[in-house]
Protein backbone atom coordinates (compact mmCIF):
# COMPACT_ATOMS: atom_id res chain seq x y z
CA UNK A 1 0.00 0.00 0.00
CA UNK A 2 2.95 2.35 1.08
CA UNK A 3 4.73 1.65 -1.86
CA UNK A 4 2.40 2.08 -4.26
CA UNK A 5 1.14 4.88 -2.78
CA UNK A 6 5.05 6.02 -3.66
CA UNK A 7 4.86 4.76 -6.95
CA UNK A 8 1.91 7.07 -7.71
CA UNK A 9 3.35 10.03 -6.49
CA UNK A 10 5.96 9.77 -8.34
CA UNK A 11 4.63 8.90 -11.74
CA UNK A 12 2.42 11.88 -11.21
CA UNK A 13 5.26 13.80 -10.34
CA UNK A 14 6.80 13.34 -13.50
CA UNK A 15 3.81 13.97 -15.48
CA UNK A 16 2.93 17.51 -14.37
CA UNK A 17 6.66 17.92 -14.42
CA UNK A 18 7.28 17.55 -17.89
CA UNK A 19 4.30 18.51 -19.25
CA UNK A 20 2.00 21.21 -17.06
CA UNK A 21 5.21 22.69 -15.16
CA UNK A 22 5.93 24.33 -18.25
CA UNK A 23 3.11 26.37 -18.45
CA UNK A 24 4.40 27.88 -15.22
CA UNK A 25 7.81 29.01 -15.55
CA UNK A 26 9.60 31.79 -13.90
CA UNK A 27 12.57 33.35 -15.55
CA UNK A 28 12.87 30.06 -17.93
CA UNK A 29 13.15 27.79 -14.52
CA UNK A 30 10.80 25.43 -13.27
CA UNK A 31 10.36 24.06 -10.01
CA UNK A 32 11.20 20.70 -9.58
CA UNK A 33 8.88 18.54 -8.07
CA UNK A 34 9.92 15.35 -8.01
CA UNK A 35 12.91 16.77 -5.90
CA UNK A 36 10.20 18.00 -3.45
CA UNK A 37 8.62 14.89 -3.29
CA UNK A 38 11.91 12.84 -2.21
CA UNK A 39 12.85 15.59 0.24
CA UNK A 40 9.55 15.35 2.16
CA UNK A 41 9.08 11.77 1.77
CA UNK A 42 13.29 11.66 3.74
CA UNK A 43 11.38 14.08 6.35
CA UNK A 44 8.93 12.21 7.22
CA UNK A 45 10.49 8.71 6.86
CA UNK A 46 14.21 8.83 7.55
CA UNK A 47 16.79 8.36 5.47
CA UNK A 48 16.17 4.91 3.88
CA UNK A 49 13.38 5.80 2.13
CA UNK A 50 14.03 8.82 1.25
CA UNK A 51 17.53 7.09 -0.62
CA UNK A 52 14.83 4.17 -1.82
CA UNK A 53 12.57 7.51 -3.05
CA UNK A 54 15.48 9.08 -4.35
CA UNK A 55 17.00 6.50 -6.71
CA UNK A 56 13.43 5.66 -8.02
CA UNK A 57 12.83 9.44 -8.57
CA UNK A 58 15.95 9.78 -10.31
CA UNK A 59 15.74 7.23 -12.19
CA UNK A 60 11.86 8.53 -13.69
CA UNK A 61 13.77 11.95 -14.32
CA UNK A 62 16.53 9.92 -16.13
CA UNK A 63 14.12 7.83 -18.93
CA UNK A 64 13.93 10.72 -21.34
CA UNK A 65 17.75 12.64 -20.65
CA UNK A 66 20.41 11.66 -22.27
CA UNK A 67 22.13 8.53 -20.32
CA UNK A 68 20.68 6.71 -17.09
CA UNK A 69 22.11 7.16 -13.96
CA UNK A 70 23.13 10.88 -12.79
CA UNK A 71 19.98 11.70 -11.75
CA UNK A 72 19.70 8.69 -9.91
CA UNK A 73 23.05 8.83 -8.19
CA UNK A 74 22.46 12.15 -7.09
CA UNK A 75 18.83 11.76 -5.99
CA UNK A 76 19.82 8.79 -3.93
CA UNK A 77 22.55 10.99 -2.56
CA UNK A 78 19.86 14.18 -1.32
CA UNK A 79 17.42 11.58 -0.48
CA UNK A 80 19.91 9.79 1.93
CA UNK A 81 21.53 13.00 3.31
CA UNK A 82 17.70 14.80 3.70
CA UNK A 83 16.65 12.05 5.71
CA UNK A 84 19.91 11.76 7.85
CA UNK A 85 20.02 15.72 8.33
CA UNK A 86 16.78 15.91 9.54
CA UNK A 87 16.88 13.07 12.21
CA UNK A 88 14.93 14.79 15.67
CA UNK A 89 13.77 18.20 13.91
CA UNK A 90 9.61 19.03 14.57
CA UNK A 91 8.12 17.58 11.00
CA UNK A 92 5.00 19.51 11.49
CA UNK A 93 7.02 23.22 11.28
CA UNK A 94 6.44 24.58 8.12
CA UNK A 95 10.40 26.54 8.85
CA UNK A 96 11.93 22.59 8.02
CA UNK A 97 10.72 21.25 5.09
CA UNK A 98 10.93 24.81 3.15
CA UNK A 99 14.59 25.04 4.22
CA UNK A 100 15.59 21.58 3.80
CA UNK A 101 14.04 21.66 0.18
CA UNK A 102 16.18 24.68 -0.55
CA UNK A 103 19.13 23.36 0.50
CA UNK A 104 18.89 19.85 -1.35
CA UNK A 105 17.53 21.58 -4.49
CA UNK A 106 21.24 23.41 -4.20
CA UNK A 107 22.81 20.35 -3.33
CA UNK A 108 21.11 18.16 -5.91
CA UNK A 109 22.03 20.87 -8.65
CA UNK A 110 25.36 21.26 -7.43
CA UNK A 111 26.16 17.50 -7.82
CA UNK A 112 24.51 17.95 -11.34
CA UNK A 113 26.80 20.70 -12.23
CA UNK A 114 30.16 19.21 -11.40
CA UNK A 115 30.08 15.42 -12.13
CA UNK A 116 28.26 16.39 -15.79
CA UNK A 117 28.19 20.17 -16.91
CA UNK A 118 31.81 21.08 -15.49
CA UNK A 119 33.35 17.74 -17.14
CA UNK A 120 31.74 19.59 -20.51
CA UNK A 121 33.92 22.00 -20.13
CA UNK A 122 31.98 25.30 -18.66
CA UNK A 123 33.93 26.55 -15.85
CA UNK A 124 31.24 29.72 -15.48
CA UNK A 125 29.83 28.57 -12.03
CA UNK A 126 28.95 32.25 -11.11
CA UNK A 127 26.45 31.83 -14.48
CA UNK A 128 24.79 28.86 -13.47
CA UNK A 129 24.68 29.66 -10.13
CA UNK A 130 22.69 32.66 -10.75
CA UNK A 131 20.85 32.10 -13.60
CA UNK A 132 19.78 28.35 -13.20
CA UNK A 133 20.29 27.12 -9.37
CA UNK A 134 18.91 30.44 -7.42
CA UNK A 135 16.07 30.53 -8.97
CA UNK A 136 15.32 27.56 -8.80
CA UNK A 137 15.69 27.02 -4.71
CA UNK A 138 13.87 30.00 -4.40
CA UNK A 139 11.11 28.78 -6.61
CA UNK A 140 10.86 25.19 -4.97
CA UNK A 141 10.77 26.57 -1.24
CA UNK A 142 8.17 28.18 -2.72
CA UNK A 143 5.77 25.55 -3.63
CA UNK A 144 7.15 23.48 -0.94
CA UNK A 145 4.44 23.74 1.42
CA UNK A 146 1.38 23.03 -0.66
CA UNK A 147 3.08 19.27 -1.87
CA UNK A 148 4.62 18.77 1.83
CA UNK A 149 1.16 19.54 3.18
CA UNK A 150 -0.70 16.29 0.67
CA UNK A 151 2.12 14.13 1.45
CA UNK A 152 1.98 14.58 5.06
CA UNK A 153 -1.57 14.02 4.95
CA UNK A 154 -0.62 10.96 2.78
CA UNK A 155 1.44 10.07 5.05
CA UNK A 156 -0.31 10.03 8.47
CA UNK A 157 -3.21 8.03 6.57
CA UNK A 158 -0.70 5.29 5.65
CA UNK A 159 0.84 5.59 9.28
CA UNK A 160 -2.68 5.46 10.55
CA UNK A 161 -3.59 2.53 8.72
CA UNK A 162 -0.77 0.59 9.21
CA UNK A 163 -0.85 1.61 13.32
CA UNK A 164 2.55 2.50 13.15
CA UNK A 165 4.18 4.46 15.54
CA UNK A 166 6.80 7.00 14.45
CA UNK A 167 10.11 6.68 16.90
CA UNK A 168 10.28 10.39 17.87
CA UNK A 169 13.95 10.73 19.28
CA UNK B 1 12.13 -0.82 4.88
CA UNK B 2 13.52 -3.49 7.27
CA UNK B 3 15.33 -5.09 5.10
CA UNK B 4 16.72 -2.32 3.62
CA UNK B 5 17.38 -0.82 6.79
CA UNK B 6 19.96 -3.36 7.87
CA UNK B 7 21.82 -4.00 4.95
CA UNK B 8 22.40 -0.11 4.12
CA UNK B 9 25.38 -0.20 3.06
CA UNK B 10 25.49 -2.73 0.72
CA UNK B 11 22.36 -1.69 -1.13
CA UNK B 12 23.90 2.16 -1.38
CA UNK B 13 27.30 0.96 -2.88
CA UNK B 14 25.35 -1.37 -5.41
CA UNK B 15 23.01 0.97 -6.40
CA UNK B 16 26.13 3.10 -7.03
CA UNK B 17 27.67 0.77 -9.11
CA UNK B 18 24.29 0.35 -10.80
CA UNK B 19 24.31 3.93 -11.74
CA UNK B 20 27.98 3.85 -13.17
CA UNK B 21 27.40 0.84 -15.31
CA UNK B 22 23.95 2.11 -16.31
CA UNK B 23 25.91 5.61 -17.35
CA UNK B 24 28.44 3.53 -19.66
CA UNK B 25 25.89 1.14 -20.77
CA UNK B 26 23.21 4.10 -22.17
CA UNK B 27 25.59 6.32 -23.22
CA UNK B 28 25.84 5.55 -26.46
CA UNK B 29 22.88 3.14 -26.71
CA UNK B 30 21.47 3.34 -30.09
CA UNK B 31 18.08 2.40 -29.52
CA UNK B 32 15.77 2.67 -26.11
CA UNK B 33 16.53 0.17 -23.61
CA UNK B 34 13.33 -1.86 -22.87
CA UNK B 35 12.57 -0.68 -19.52
CA UNK B 36 12.62 3.60 -21.00
CA UNK B 37 10.47 1.76 -23.89
CA UNK B 38 7.84 0.18 -21.78
CA UNK B 39 7.46 3.29 -19.65
CA UNK B 40 7.53 5.80 -22.84
CA UNK B 41 4.66 3.61 -24.50
CA UNK B 42 2.79 3.98 -21.34
CA UNK B 43 3.53 7.59 -20.26
CA UNK B 44 2.97 8.85 -23.12
CA UNK B 45 -0.72 8.68 -23.72
CA UNK B 46 -1.13 10.04 -20.16
CA UNK B 47 1.44 13.33 -21.23
CA UNK B 48 -0.21 13.70 -24.40
CA UNK B 49 -3.76 14.27 -22.69
CA UNK B 50 -2.55 16.34 -20.37
CA UNK B 51 -1.12 18.74 -22.39
CA UNK B 52 -4.09 18.53 -25.17
CA UNK B 53 -6.14 19.01 -21.82
CA UNK B 54 -4.54 22.17 -20.76
CA UNK B 55 -4.82 23.13 -24.57
CA UNK B 56 -8.07 23.08 -24.05
CA UNK B 57 -8.87 24.98 -21.44
CA UNK B 58 -6.88 27.75 -22.73
CA UNK B 59 -8.65 27.95 -25.93
CA UNK B 60 -11.88 27.86 -24.14
CA UNK B 61 -10.61 31.23 -21.85
CA UNK B 62 -9.56 32.65 -24.59
CA UNK B 63 -12.60 32.59 -26.25
CA UNK B 64 -14.65 34.32 -23.92
CA UNK B 65 -11.95 37.17 -23.25
CA UNK B 66 -11.76 37.82 -26.68
CA UNK B 67 -15.80 38.67 -27.85
CA UNK B 68 -15.67 42.62 -26.52
CA UNK B 69 -12.53 42.91 -28.76
CA UNK B 70 -13.78 41.27 -31.87
CA UNK B 71 -15.77 44.09 -33.03
CA UNK B 72 -12.63 46.58 -33.66
CA UNK B 73 -10.58 43.93 -34.98
CA UNK B 74 -13.31 43.41 -37.58
CA UNK B 75 -12.81 46.90 -38.23
CA UNK B 76 -9.13 46.76 -38.62
CA UNK B 77 -9.19 43.78 -40.89
CA UNK B 78 -11.19 45.11 -42.95
CA UNK B 79 -8.77 48.26 -43.68
CA UNK B 80 -6.17 45.32 -43.41
CA UNK B 81 -7.49 43.43 -46.03
CA UNK B 82 -7.47 46.09 -48.74
CA UNK B 83 -3.86 47.28 -48.18
CA UNK B 84 -3.16 43.14 -48.18
CA UNK B 85 -4.56 42.84 -51.56
CA UNK B 86 -2.33 45.39 -52.87
CA UNK B 87 0.62 43.37 -50.92
CA UNK B 88 -0.42 40.50 -52.76
CA UNK B 89 -0.14 41.61 -56.26
CA UNK B 90 3.29 42.74 -55.34
CA UNK B 91 4.19 39.47 -53.62
CA UNK B 92 2.96 37.67 -56.40
CA UNK B 93 5.87 39.59 -59.04
CA UNK B 94 8.43 39.00 -56.34
CA UNK B 95 7.65 34.78 -55.70
CA UNK B 96 8.08 34.53 -59.93
CA UNK B 97 11.21 36.10 -59.65
CA UNK B 98 11.42 33.61 -56.51
CA UNK B 99 10.76 30.38 -58.30
CA UNK B 100 13.32 31.48 -60.94
CA UNK B 101 16.40 31.94 -58.73
CA UNK B 102 15.92 28.98 -56.48
CA UNK B 103 15.68 26.89 -59.79
CA UNK B 104 19.28 28.22 -59.95
CA UNK B 105 20.16 27.21 -56.37
CA UNK B 106 19.93 23.82 -56.57
CA UNK B 107 20.12 22.57 -53.36
CA UNK B 108 17.41 25.16 -51.70
CA UNK B 109 14.97 23.95 -53.76
CA UNK B 110 15.90 19.92 -52.87
CA UNK B 111 14.58 21.22 -49.56
CA UNK B 112 10.79 21.24 -50.28
CA UNK B 113 10.66 17.28 -51.96
CA UNK B 114 11.71 15.81 -48.55
CA UNK B 115 8.72 13.85 -46.82
CA UNK B 116 7.82 15.24 -43.48
CA UNK B 117 5.54 14.04 -40.89
CA UNK B 118 4.13 16.48 -38.55
CA UNK B 119 4.60 15.60 -34.69
CA UNK B 120 3.52 17.77 -31.48
CA UNK B 121 5.31 18.34 -28.08
CA UNK B 122 3.74 16.56 -25.39
CA UNK B 123 6.72 16.57 -22.79
CA UNK B 124 9.66 18.34 -21.92
CA UNK B 125 12.80 17.58 -19.89
CA UNK B 126 12.18 17.56 -16.33
CA UNK B 127 15.44 19.69 -15.62
CA UNK B 128 16.33 23.03 -16.07
CA UNK B 129 19.65 22.60 -17.71
CA UNK B 130 19.30 20.69 -20.88
CA UNK B 131 16.86 21.32 -23.79
CA UNK B 132 15.46 18.10 -24.79
CA UNK B 133 11.69 17.08 -25.85
CA UNK B 134 9.49 14.01 -26.48
CA UNK B 135 7.02 14.23 -29.58
CA UNK B 136 4.21 12.06 -29.83
CA UNK B 137 5.72 10.44 -32.76
CA UNK B 138 7.62 7.15 -32.70
CA UNK B 139 8.87 3.91 -35.02
CA UNK B 140 4.79 3.52 -36.04
CA UNK B 141 4.87 6.09 -37.72
CA UNK B 142 8.05 5.65 -39.64
CA UNK B 143 10.26 7.55 -37.60
CA UNK B 144 14.25 6.87 -36.70
CA UNK B 145 17.03 7.80 -34.79
CA UNK B 146 19.07 10.85 -36.23
CA UNK B 147 16.18 11.88 -38.66
CA UNK B 148 16.07 15.59 -38.48
CA UNK B 149 13.36 17.77 -36.72
CA UNK B 150 12.55 21.29 -38.28
CA UNK B 151 9.65 24.16 -38.35
CA UNK B 152 8.42 26.35 -40.64
CA UNK B 153 11.63 28.56 -39.47
CA UNK B 154 14.50 26.64 -39.49
CA UNK B 155 15.93 23.41 -37.80
CA UNK B 156 15.08 22.36 -34.51
CA UNK B 157 17.42 19.26 -33.34
CA UNK B 158 17.12 16.06 -34.44
CA UNK B 159 15.91 12.67 -32.56
CA UNK B 160 18.39 10.84 -30.08
CA UNK B 161 16.07 8.45 -29.27
CA UNK B 162 13.07 6.74 -31.10
CA UNK B 163 10.03 4.59 -28.94
CA UNK B 164 7.30 2.81 -30.32
CA UNK B 165 4.77 5.47 -29.76
CA UNK B 166 7.70 8.55 -28.76
CA UNK B 167 10.75 9.83 -29.93
CA UNK B 168 13.00 11.92 -28.13
CA UNK B 169 14.50 15.24 -29.63
CA UNK B 170 17.78 17.41 -28.45
CA UNK B 171 17.62 20.57 -29.99
CA UNK B 172 20.07 22.57 -31.18
CA UNK B 173 20.23 24.50 -28.32
CA UNK B 174 21.14 21.73 -26.29
CA UNK B 175 25.25 20.78 -26.12
CA UNK B 176 25.07 17.48 -26.68
CA UNK B 177 25.24 18.12 -31.39
CA UNK B 178 27.43 19.68 -33.56
CA UNK B 179 25.72 21.01 -36.68
CA UNK B 180 28.64 21.44 -39.64
CA UNK B 181 26.87 24.96 -40.69
CA UNK B 182 27.94 27.16 -43.27
CA UNK B 183 27.05 31.58 -43.68
CA UNK B 184 24.68 31.69 -46.64
CA UNK B 185 26.21 34.49 -47.82
CA UNK B 186 29.93 33.99 -47.69
CA UNK B 187 29.74 30.15 -47.67
CA UNK B 188 32.12 29.95 -44.83
CA UNK B 189 31.99 26.74 -42.74
CA UNK B 190 32.04 26.08 -39.02
CA UNK B 191 29.91 24.39 -36.26
CA UNK B 192 27.26 24.89 -34.74
CA UNK B 193 26.12 23.53 -31.31
CA UNK B 194 24.49 24.55 -28.42
CA UNK B 195 25.68 26.76 -25.51
CA UNK B 196 24.64 26.24 -21.94
CA UNK B 197 26.54 29.38 -20.66
CA UNK B 198 24.43 31.64 -23.03
CA UNK B 199 20.74 30.23 -22.69
CA UNK B 200 18.83 30.02 -25.57
CA UNK B 201 21.94 31.00 -27.81
CA UNK B 202 23.87 28.70 -29.72
CA UNK B 203 28.21 28.68 -31.10
CA UNK B 204 29.61 28.83 -33.96
CA UNK B 205 32.95 27.54 -33.80
CA UNK B 206 36.12 27.15 -35.95
CA UNK B 207 35.28 29.71 -38.55
CA UNK B 208 38.31 30.57 -40.84
CA UNK B 209 39.97 33.41 -39.45
CA UNK B 210 39.74 35.46 -42.48
CA UNK B 211 36.21 34.91 -42.78
CA UNK B 212 33.86 37.67 -43.56
CA UNK B 213 31.14 36.51 -41.75
CA UNK B 214 29.39 39.75 -39.93
CA UNK B 215 26.14 40.17 -37.74
CA UNK B 216 22.92 39.26 -39.06
CA UNK B 217 24.58 36.31 -41.84
CA UNK B 218 22.28 33.66 -42.46
CA UNK B 219 23.20 30.13 -40.89
CA UNK B 220 22.12 27.07 -42.55
CA UNK B 221 23.37 23.78 -42.56
CA UNK B 222 26.17 22.42 -44.94
CA UNK B 223 26.37 19.95 -47.40
CA UNK B 224 29.17 18.03 -45.57
CA UNK B 225 26.50 16.22 -42.62
CA UNK B 226 25.72 12.64 -42.78
CA UNK B 227 22.27 13.48 -40.52
CA UNK B 228 21.32 17.19 -41.69
CA UNK B 229 20.32 17.82 -45.10
CA UNK B 230 21.91 20.92 -47.01
CA UNK B 231 20.06 24.42 -46.73
CA UNK B 232 18.28 24.18 -43.65
CA UNK B 233 17.83 27.73 -41.59
CA UNK B 234 19.74 27.00 -38.06
CA UNK B 235 19.68 30.66 -37.00
CA UNK B 236 21.33 34.58 -37.47
CA UNK B 237 24.64 35.68 -36.84
CA UNK B 238 24.09 38.23 -33.58
CA UNK B 239 28.44 38.77 -32.64
CA UNK B 240 31.43 37.76 -34.13
CA UNK B 241 34.75 37.57 -31.87
CA UNK B 242 37.56 36.11 -31.98
CA UNK B 243 38.63 33.20 -30.72
CA UNK B 244 41.13 32.97 -27.58
CA UNK B 245 43.49 31.32 -29.56
CA UNK B 246 43.17 33.82 -31.92
CA UNK B 247 43.49 31.04 -35.02
CA UNK B 248 39.83 30.86 -35.88
CA UNK B 249 36.81 32.94 -35.34
CA UNK B 250 33.37 32.34 -32.96
CA UNK B 251 30.09 33.38 -33.04
CA UNK B 252 27.15 33.91 -30.80
CA UNK B 253 24.15 32.41 -33.36
CA UNK B 254 20.45 33.43 -32.44
CA UNK B 255 18.34 30.40 -33.39
CA UNK B 256 15.65 30.80 -36.34
CA UNK B 257 13.52 28.92 -34.54
CA UNK B 258 11.47 30.76 -30.92
CA UNK B 259 12.37 27.14 -28.68
CA UNK B 260 10.60 29.03 -25.83
CA UNK B 261 6.63 28.80 -27.77
CA UNK B 262 7.36 25.56 -29.76
CA UNK B 263 4.71 22.98 -29.83
CA UNK B 264 4.59 21.34 -32.93
CA UNK B 265 7.32 20.36 -35.09
CA UNK B 266 8.09 18.22 -38.52
CA UNK B 267 10.19 15.44 -38.81
CA UNK B 268 11.96 14.13 -42.48
CA UNK B 269 11.40 10.94 -42.99
CA UNK B 270 13.13 10.79 -46.68
CA UNK B 271 16.50 8.99 -46.49
CA UNK B 272 19.03 11.27 -47.20
CA UNK B 273 22.19 10.22 -47.16
CA UNK B 274 20.90 8.63 -50.59
CA UNK B 275 20.77 12.36 -51.26
CA UNK B 276 24.39 12.90 -49.73
CA UNK B 277 26.49 10.91 -52.37
CA UNK B 278 24.64 12.40 -55.39
CA UNK B 279 25.75 15.56 -54.16
CA UNK B 280 29.01 14.52 -53.31
CA UNK B 281 29.02 13.24 -57.19
CA UNK B 282 28.06 16.36 -58.61
CA UNK B 283 30.73 18.72 -56.20
CA UNK B 284 33.35 16.64 -57.50
CA UNK B 285 32.70 16.49 -60.78
CA UNK B 286 32.23 20.39 -60.93
CA UNK B 287 35.75 20.69 -59.40
CA UNK B 288 37.18 18.28 -61.87
CA UNK B 289 36.07 20.46 -64.18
Amino acid sequence: MRYLSYAVLLIVGYVLQSTLFELITILDIKPDLILIIIVSIALLRGETEGAVMGFFGGLLMDTFAHFIGINTFIGMITGFLAGLLTKGFYKENPFVPVTAVFISTFFYNFAFYVLNILLEGYTQFGYFFNTIILREMVYNALITLPVYGIIYFINSLLEDKEHYKRKLF
Amino acid sequence: MNFFENNKKLFIILATIFCLVAALYTVNRVKPTFIENTFGFIITPVQKFNTSAVGWFRDKADYFNGISDLQDENESLKQELEETKVELNRLEMVEQENTNLTGLLDIRSRYSQYTMVAANIIAKDTGNWYDTFTIDKGSKDGLEKNMVVLTGDGLVGRIKQCGYNYAMVTSIIDDTDAISAKSLRTDDLGYVSGDLANKGMCKMEYIDNTAEITEGDEVITSNLSEIFPPGITIGYIQEVYSDSSALTKQATVKPAVDFKHLDSVMVITTDFSHDYAEIEETTTQQTTE
